[in-house]
């Protein structure tokens, strides 16, 4: 029905052929209007996934990494408002659906799962419930069979006893398994695509890699196009095939893993790679930093963004805002005086 | 910076005992809470801290790493007797703090100070800079009040913020800002240890890198010594002499922070470096490691014997009934497990250290 309003909209793209992206994003924009200002949280993000595709989402507080996100499936909470762009999802804008379409889609062929694995299920309900409900909206399917199929869900992402565990409130489950029961709600109707904000940030380092490892497996088994927002670049090396680097709104470079690890172009990535305290064998004494703060976003200045703190800087970096331009297939970014080679930048 | 600073930090260290800065013996923290019975009251016991032992020499860091609940923040807070001890002594360049009365207890931690974790949450937010960092000073009498607003700002600048903040408010930084307050406000009584629990675990990595220059600037510059507790192995390695790793209440592995990140030799501790995303796609794909299995057990009814075993591939019959001790194995480790060498030579859960490429 709702398919049938999409495909007779005037301007709708084509279906999506073989190949094609799954999500494509191209230049979002959106703000928060405040009383005394507006916080341009993210500005012109362009981004796509092809299922079997791991993308991460990379950057430090306030980038808009997770704005991004929750846009993606129209829950940008108030007072934020999408104010540009397109988000084409298997060849339908997400922006101009009806909001009864959009609710399909959330939770049925987009499922999320948030980061605060504690605060994200309803503490008075039991754990069946929350199955039952998804289920019985997005499939309608009855009392009996939603526990049943809550029950394989559970056994899927690796929750021992099952049966027991649903008639339990989410209290009594540890954090690592709460987050395990709420990525089976999100694999609940069988998506097409997962968008993870910051899964494991709440969970404990081995806790951490038994949900990543699960995260990994359900994207291959289900051949599923995945979101993985994170400011952990560990992460980002670990589990995702193409990288998105944000700041301050905006995306700096994106590239796939191997690329952007091996030959990161903008002195931001090269900056934040330093940053990551790495587990040597030896003590290493030197902290590398990236001088001053993260900007506030609440002026759409001219520049680049990262101009203040960045050692290349040149005078049109704060006139000009840097265009995102391919400078190798699949790796892009923006930058008026990129890195050419890691020793360059060291010197 | 004062010269006063220095030399007040000179002296302390310089202590007519030989013995360590802070030794702490069999320290027990147990919390009796009521228990989940429905009719009949029950009374269970958590045991937080079972029995840790560990010294700290002037000038050291010694790390102190584990997940959550296992005791870590636990063990700091009631190394500066914030907390009373179930059992077992604290002492303090040798003067053991259970024999001190409220006011002697008080003028001790003069010398012994704490940098919490949330920067924002751990500052008054009613208060401005200057009060803030002036409270320590006016409650241990050190500055005259009329001086005291000099003193605030040195302070300051020794924590590299700049001298207008005095009459700002906590909620005018941001977080990584807040944890520069947070470090000057403990500093202002020129203490020689610094408990510093989870200092940067809540701040960005550029900011987060910021902070720990500046605590091994400070320390080297004052003289410090810091207990650094942390569940990030890689910040814990950058910033300790020696590293303590506890599971579930006990200290499972303590040695020396290069001959530990070259060689671990408890399960748990290879298993921890296992789990930690490395920041480098080839490695993180080539090297062999596998996820430990279940999570902790719960500290109220702690396993009997190994605390690890219920996780441990290497556990065996002697393992679930026979508590291990900490024991020195070699290389300077002192490690609990029964199989401790058996487990460095086969390391069930892969190699742990990033080879620099």
């Amino acid at each position: 029905m709702t398919d049938n309003w999409l495909e007779t909209k005037p301007g709708a793209p084509a279906p999506a052929t073989g190949g094609a992206p799954l999500l494509e994003v191209r230049d979002l924009n959106v703000s928060f209007q405040l009383e005394r200002s507006t916080i341009y949280a993210v500005q012109g993000l362009s981004l796509h996934v092809r299922a079997g595709e791991r993308v991460g989402v990379v950057g430090e507080s306030g980038s808009g990494k997770s704005v991004s996100a929750l846009s993606m499936v129209r829950m940008v909470p108030s007072p934020g408002k999408i104010t540009g762009g397109e988000i084409f999802f298997e060849g339908r804008d997400l922006l101009r659906l009806p909001l009864s379409a959009m609710r399909d889609i959330r939770g049925g062929q987009i499922g999320m799962i948030p980061q605060n694995p504690l605060s994200s299920l309803n503490p008075v309900i039991t754990i069946e419930s929350h199955f039952r409900e998804v289920l019985s909206l997005h499939l309608g399917l009855d009392k009996h069979q939603a526990g049943e199929r809550a029950i394989e869900l559970l056994r899927s992402v690796g929750i021992p006893d099952p049966r027991t565990r649903l008639r339990e409130y989410p209290h009594r489950l540890s954090g690592g398994q709460r987050q395990r029961v709420i990525i089976a709600l999100a694999m609940a109707c069988q998506p097409r695509m997962l968008i993870a904000d910051e899964p494991t940030t709440a969970l404990d380092v081995t806790i951490q890699a038994q949900i990543l490892e699960l995260f990994d497996d359900l994207v291959e088994r289900s051949n599923l196009g995945a979101i993985l927002i994170t400011h952990n670049l560990g992460i980002v090396a670990g589990h995702c095939d193409r990288v998105v680097v944000m700041y301050a709104g905006r995306v700096m470079e994106t590239a796939t893993v191997l690329d952007l690890f091996d030959g990161p172009s903008h002195p931001y990535t090269v900056g934040l790679l330093r940053c990551v305290p790495r587990l040597t064998a030896t003590r290493s004494r030197v902290f590398e930093t990236i001088p001053g703060l993260p900007p506030q976003v609440t002026q759409r200045s001219a520049g680049c963004p990262f101009a203040p703190r960045c050692a290349r800087v040149s005078d049109r970096c704060r006139t000009e805002t840097p265009p995102l331009e391919e400078i190798a297939p699949a790796h892009s970014v923006a930058c008026w005086n990129p890195v050419e080679s890691v020793a360059e930048m060291a010197s | 910076m004062s010269d006063v600073t220095v030399e007040a930090a000179r002296e302390q260290n310089v202590g007519p005992a030989k013995a360590p800065l802070l030794q702490v013996d069999g320290l027990v923290v147990h919390y009796h809470i009521r228990g989940a019975g429905k009719v009949f009251r029950t009374h269970e016991t958590v045991h937080a801290v079972d029995g840790v032992s560990f010294s700290l020499e002037s000038h050291e860091t010694l790390g102190l790493v584990g997940e959550s609940g296992c005791g870590k923040s636990t063990t700091g807070r009631t190394a500066l007797y914030l907390e009373r001890p179930t059992t077992g002594t604290i002492r303090f360049e040798g003067q053991d703090l259970s024999k001190l009365d409220h006011h002697a207890l008080t003028d001790l931690r003069r010398h012994m100070q704490i940098v919490f974790q949330d920067p924002v949450g751990s500052l008054n937010p009613r208060h401005t800079v200057g009060q803030l960092i002036g409270e320590p000073l006016g409650l241990h009498n050190l500055v005259p009040r009329s001086k005291r607003r000099k003193r605030v700002e040195e302070l300051l600048e020794l924590v590299g913020l700049d001298a207008d903040a005095v009459s700002r408010f906590p909620h005018e930084f941001s977080g990584g800002q807040c944890q520069r307050i947070g470090i000057a406000r403990a500093l202002a009584v020129e203490p020689s240890l610094i408990v510093l629990d989870e200092p940067v675990s809540a701040l960005d990595v550029s900011v987060q890198a910021q902070i720990l220059q500046l605590l091994t600037d400070l320390q080297n510059r004052l003289g410090l010594s810091y207990l650094f507790i942390a569940h990030d192995l890689a910040v814990v390695g950058q910033m300790s002499d020696r590293v303590a790793v506890m599971y579930l209440g006990k200290i499972v592995e303590l040695a020396e922070r290069d001959s530990l990140y070259a060689r671990p030799y408890h399960p748990y501790t290879q298993a921890l470096f296992s789990a930690v995303p490395v920041p480098h796609p080839r490695l993180s794909r080539e090297r062999h490691r596998a996820v430990v299995a279940g999570e902790v057990p719960s500290s109220l009814t702690p396993p009997p014997g190994c605390r690890f075993h219920t996780r441990c591939p290497l556990a065996e019959e002697r393992c679930r009934a026979e508590e291990p001790l900490l024991r020195p194995v070699g290389d300077g480790h002192d490690v609990a497990c029964h199989f401790a060498e058996e487990a460095a030579r086969t390391n069930p859960f892969g190699s742990p250290v990033e080879v620099e490429v």
